[in-house]
Order: structure tokens, then sequence, then C-alpha cells
């Protein structure tokens, strides 16, 4: 064959090659990453995604892999950091205490957890999202490689699982970010809509009452917008996320009411600038958002869902990623960036909502990250990977705690698989269902959901 | 002076943000044609998004070192090409691999199937990455060798050397020397 011929062929050849769109993730994670660069080198640390290592960082965005918390041995390093709660926008008020002036914890009120195999779903998204809501377990996730594909799975035991319509229901293109209780038994499945190629987003809610047929809610628009999460009780209803502003670089937190979860009335989220992945609980009778914001205030409260307040809490470097109710206490998980030893896994502990109480571990592996966590029978169960999408052969650490200042890390679990991936945590039924998603030791992504059931003992 | 100096200082923090708002659009408008480029270097639409927002983000981290926004393209596809050529040098064969069958699931890729619309992508599978890179750049982003040269920081003469044996590599493997015929191209 003569070069130039072949040339020839090559140039028709490629002529009509087609030109493939990105998902909205990459975009997602690109002005993400524009943002950690900037807060990490304002903080004095170099380019926190680099420093991190972490080939699946994409993943984060879309829900829980970028966590980072605890493989916490002990609570070493306790600090007390205060503020106001609530506060006027802007003011604020910080103290680190010693140690020395903290309550003491007690780390757990069990011994283990035993964990045994109860089901493999056959959900084709690598990151699995579980609740439980009316009696039942629900698992739904979103393949990103057919089309923005998003799948339901609900069980009434753990072992038996069968898929739910939602797929036919809805079509392709809706991209799940989460799923939780609407506060009366229902269903909530809230993510965003993504069309056009990825390229256009919008925010996107989903609803059943008996979780078998399912409602798409009316949902004011906020261009852009990603739902994360969502929290819940009779009669009122709110969703949170966020969106960045047309320039690409700044981001705002939306949240959306609903006192029906027919009908969702939006606003955004007061003095929440450059915060993304917002996270929402309930807690003594109160909606609670964090979020690390650009004034690294990372509170907001609010008594009814629709009036908001920032508090005056200044949480430092500390980026919280969840937040969770156990007991009189709240807690949040998130971690600390440092440069030299990657994101610190950390947890905060208050009483009040003003005075919080931070647990780290002098055991810091920072290869190893938060990437999900549940309240179960009163103890914070939380779910410990590599976050190293190309990890083959490290099983998921369990961390257990009764306050989130005291931490006891599980010792290693053979009934757990090899070669962690991602995983999402519930409580049913007074015990924990953990599901995982994860990589065999040949480094193939196994198909189907691995469920586990954990019995705290 | 004092008032001054704070004057110049709020002014020239004002003209950071505004280059960064700029670069940050530059950057938003390169991410089809990145993740194009990155699709057919890699072969894989997982990968090639990985490579952008590795690419961006050291692209970010580095801005203030491009003086002249009119070789934006030229600029940003180096470090592209960099990171593509980093991820065919480690690159590890991932399977999908049924519980139940033992089979595999194949996700849809849009790269991979043009590549496999005939033998072009075993051909391309057969080359160096260097060789990779530089096919793709000819071919499917249709640059003139004296751009390639650029990108890739090598002497026009080694690009023209280097696209020759990667032609001949590429040829010898779709027609198996003298002895078949290029397959048929669409008209």
């Amino acid at each position: 064959m003569k070069g130039e011929g072949f040339e020839a062929w090559l140039w028709k050849r490629w002529r009509d090659a087609p030109s493939p769109e990105p998902s909205s993730r990459l975009w997602l994670a690109v002005a993400s990453d524009r943002r950690d660069h900037d807060q990490a080198r304002a903080r004095g640390h170099r380019m926190a995604n680099l420093a991190w290592g972490l080939p699946g960082r994409r993943v984060r965005l879309a829900g829980l892999v970028g966590l980072a918390l605890v493989v916490v041995v002990a609570a070493t390093g306790l600090v007390i950091v205060t503020g106001r709660l609530p506060a006027q926008n802007g003011a604020k008020a910080s103290t680190l205490v010693p140690s020395a002036v903290s309550s003491p914890s007690v780390r757990t009120s069990i011994a283990g957890i035993s964990w045994h195999a109860s089901a493999t779903v056959p959900l084709t998204a690598q990151e699995p999202h579980v609740t439980s809501a009316g009696g039942r377990l629900f698992m739904v996730g979103t393949n990103w490689g057919e089309g923005t594909k998003t799948e339901l799975f609900s069980s009434a035991d753990a072992v038996n699982w069968q898929p739910v319509s939602f797929d036919a229901a809805i079509g392709s293109g809706f991209s799940a970010a989460a799923i939780s209780d609407d506060g009366s038994g229902g269903l909530l499945v809230v993510g965003q809509d993504v069309v056009n190629g990825g390229h256009t987003v919008s925010p996107t809610i989903w609803h059943s009452s008996d979780g078998l047929t399912f409602a798409r809610a009316q949902v004011e628009d906020s261009p852009g917008a990603m739902i994360d999460a969502a929290a819940s009780r009779a009669g009122e209803m709110v969703a949170v996320g966020w969106h960045r502003d047309p320039n690409g670089i700044s981001t705002m937190v939306d949240l959306w009411f609903s006192t029906d979860a027919v009908s969702w009335k939006h606003q955004v989220l007061p003095g929440a600038s450059g915060c993304m992945g917002p996270d929402i609980t309930i807690w003594k009778g109160e909606f609670m958002v964090v979020c690390d914001d650009a004034e690294k205030t990372a509170v907001w409260a609010s008594v009814n869902g629709r009036d908001w307040q920032k508090s005056g809490v200044n949480l430092g470097e500390f980026v919280p990623k969840e937040v969770l109710p156990v007991g009189d206490r709240v807690v949040l998980l998130g971690y600390l960036p440092d440069m030299n030893v990657g994101p610190i896994p950390v947890s905060r502990s208050s009483l009040d909502g003003l005075t919080w109480a931070e647990a780290h571990t002098g055991a810091v592996e920072p290869a190893f990250r938060f990437n999900a966590a549940a309240v179960v029978d009163g103890e914070i169960v939380a779910v410990m990977g590599s976050g190293q999408v190309d990890d083959t052969t490290d099983r998921p650490r369990i961390s257990i705690s009764i306050d989130g200042i005291g931490w006891t890390d599980m010792p290693t679990d053979d009934a757990l698989p090899a070669g962690y991936f991602n995983a999402s945590v519930t409580a049913f039924d007074g015990r924990a269902v953990l599901a995982i998603s994860n990589y065999d030791a040949t480094g193939a992504v196994m198909a189907g959901v691995r469920v586990f059931v954990g019995d705290l003992r | 002076m004092l008032v001054d100096s704070q004057t110049d200082h709020m002014t020239e923090l004002e003209s950071d943000d505004r280059r960064d708002t700029e670069f940050a659009g530059l950057c938003d408008k390169s991410i089809r044609r990145a993740y194009g480029l990155a699709g057919y270097l890699l072969g894989d639409p997982t990968e090639a998004e990985d490579a952008v927002q590795e690419t961006m983000a050291r692209a970010w981290s580095s801005r203030r070192t491009l003086r002249d926004r009119h070789v934006f393209d030229a600029w940003l596809d180096r470090i592209l090409v960099n990171v593509c050529r980093d991820h065919l040098r480690r690159r590890r064969v991932v399977q999908i691999v049924d519980l139940e069958t033992g089979g595999e699931l194949e996700a849809h890729n849009p790269f991979r199937e043009f590549l496999d619309r005939d033998e072009l992508g075993s051909a391309l599978d057969a080359l160096t990455p260097d060789q990779r890179i530089l096919i793709v750049l000819r071919f499917w982003l249709d640059l003139p060798l004296e751009q390639i040269s650029e990108r890739l920081s090598w002497p026009l003469g080694t690009v023209k050397s280097r696209l020759h044996h990667s032609l001949a590599t590429m040829c010898k493997r779709l027609t198996a020397g003298e002895e078949r015929e290029l397959p048929e191209v669409a008209p």
C-alpha cells in the first residue's frame, strides 16, 4: 500500500468522526477543581485534588466518594469551636478551646457489627444509594454509561429485591443523587435531569407515596442546579442543591421547600456563596444545612424550612460533607485538607449547634476516606474506603461512634468484599444495611450491587 | 500614599478576577473539543473525562503562565496530550464482569464504536502512544504539521518522520502488506 493512498483513506475515514459530548459531571468537576485549587491556595495548601490523588474524583460530585472522615482509633487532638446560632449574616465568632475542656466522650455502646451477605441486586450503576421508607428498603442508582439511566429496586427484607418500574416511568436522562423518605412513609428521589448531551441540567424530584408509582414533582427551576439531598418530616420537605454562576467559578446553594411533595418552591440559601455539595438534616426540630462556603461558615438553620439563618460558627479549615443527628447531638462528617498527607478525616459534634467538638485521629490514613454513614440504633456507622477507584485489594472499614467524638474502628471484616469501590448504608429494622459496588481482585468492576446486613451486638 | 497603594492593590485584585473569569470561560469553551481529542487518543469516554478534568486542573493552576490568550488552544492541547500520554503508558485493562454469567457488560463508547467500524481501531492500537497522538492530531483535529510540532514540542522534521512511520505501521496492519485492499469508506 502506498502512503499517499493510505493518507487519503484516513482523511476520508476520519471525516465523519463524531464529536461525543462529555457528561455534565465533567463540567461540574472542572468548576469544582478550580474552587478547590483556589481555596487550597488561599489556605496555604497546594492543589487539593492533585495532593489527594483521586483518580475517580469526578464521582464525589455525584455523591459520596469525596466525603472524607474517620478511621478514628481515638479522639486525639480534640478541640472545641464555638459560635453563635443564630446570628446576623456575616457575623462571626469562633473560639478554639483545648480538648481538656470538652465533655468526656463515650465511643460506643456496642461491641461490634456482624456482617453477612444478603443479596446481589442487578443495579447497573456503580454508585448505589439506599434508604428505608414506609417499612421497605429502596436502592437507586444512575448508570452514566447508558444514556443516564436510573434504576430503582425495593425490598422488604434486604434479601429479596424487586425492580421498580421507575426507569420506565421516567425514561432516560434523570440522574439520581439521593433518596430519602418524605416524612410520611413515602419516597423522594432527588437529582437532576441531564439533557442536551449533559450540558443542561435541571433540578428534578420524583415522589412516590407507595414505593411503586412515581410522580414527577413541580420543581421551580434554578438554571444549572443539581439537588444533592433532602430532609423531611410530615408536611414539610426541604431539598438542597447548588448551582454555579455563569462564569463557572462561584457557586450558590439552592433550597426547595414543599408541603405536599408535589410542588416545590425555590429559594437561594442566604450567604452561602462558594458552597458545593451541601447536606441537610432535621435536628431538634430544626432543618439544618451544612456546607463549606467561601467564608468557612458552614451551618444554616431553619425552624420551618423557609426562613433560614446563617450561624456564626466558623469551622475553619474543616470541610463538612455530611450531617447526621445522633441522640441529642448533631454530628458533621468531613475532612481537613492537608498538603502533606491528603485529607484528614474529621468529625465535629455539638449538643447545641453553637459549640463544636472536633475529633480526629492520630493514625491518619489519608488514602482512606469516608464513603457513607448512617445512624443505626443510636450509633453512627461510618463506612471508610480508599476512594481510589483502582484499589482492588482493600476491604471497607467500619468505624462506629455514639457521639461523633470518640470513634472505634472495627476489625477488618472478611465478610465484606475486597476491592472496595463505593458504598451506601442505611438503618433498617434496627440493623445496618450496606450496599457495595466494587472491583474484584483482578481490577474488574463487579456487576450488580452487593447487599450486606449488619447486626449490632 | 497609603490610599493610593490600597487603590492600586484593589485594582490589581479586580484585574486578576477579570482575567480568571476570562480564563475560566476559555477553558469551558474548550471542554468539548478537549474531550473529543482525549476520547480518540484514549478510546474510552471515562478515561477521556478523567484526562480532561486533570488537564483543566493543571491549566487552572498554571493560568498565570499563559501570557498570550491567542495561543490558548495550543497551550491547552499540549497539557492534554501530556496527560493522555501518561494515561496510555500506564493503561490497564479494566473489564466489567457479570457476577452470574461471567460475561461482560458493554458500556456505550462512541469513540470505540467509530474506531471499530472497521479495523481502524485495531490499527491505532498497534501504535505507540506518541504515534497514536500524532495520528489523532493530524487526522481528527486536522492540524497542519507545524501546529502539531507546536503542540508536541517536536521539531517539524521529527513530526514528519514519525508521521511517516506511524502511517506505515497502520497501513501494514490494515492491509497485511499488499495482500488486502483497504476497507471501503462511505462517501
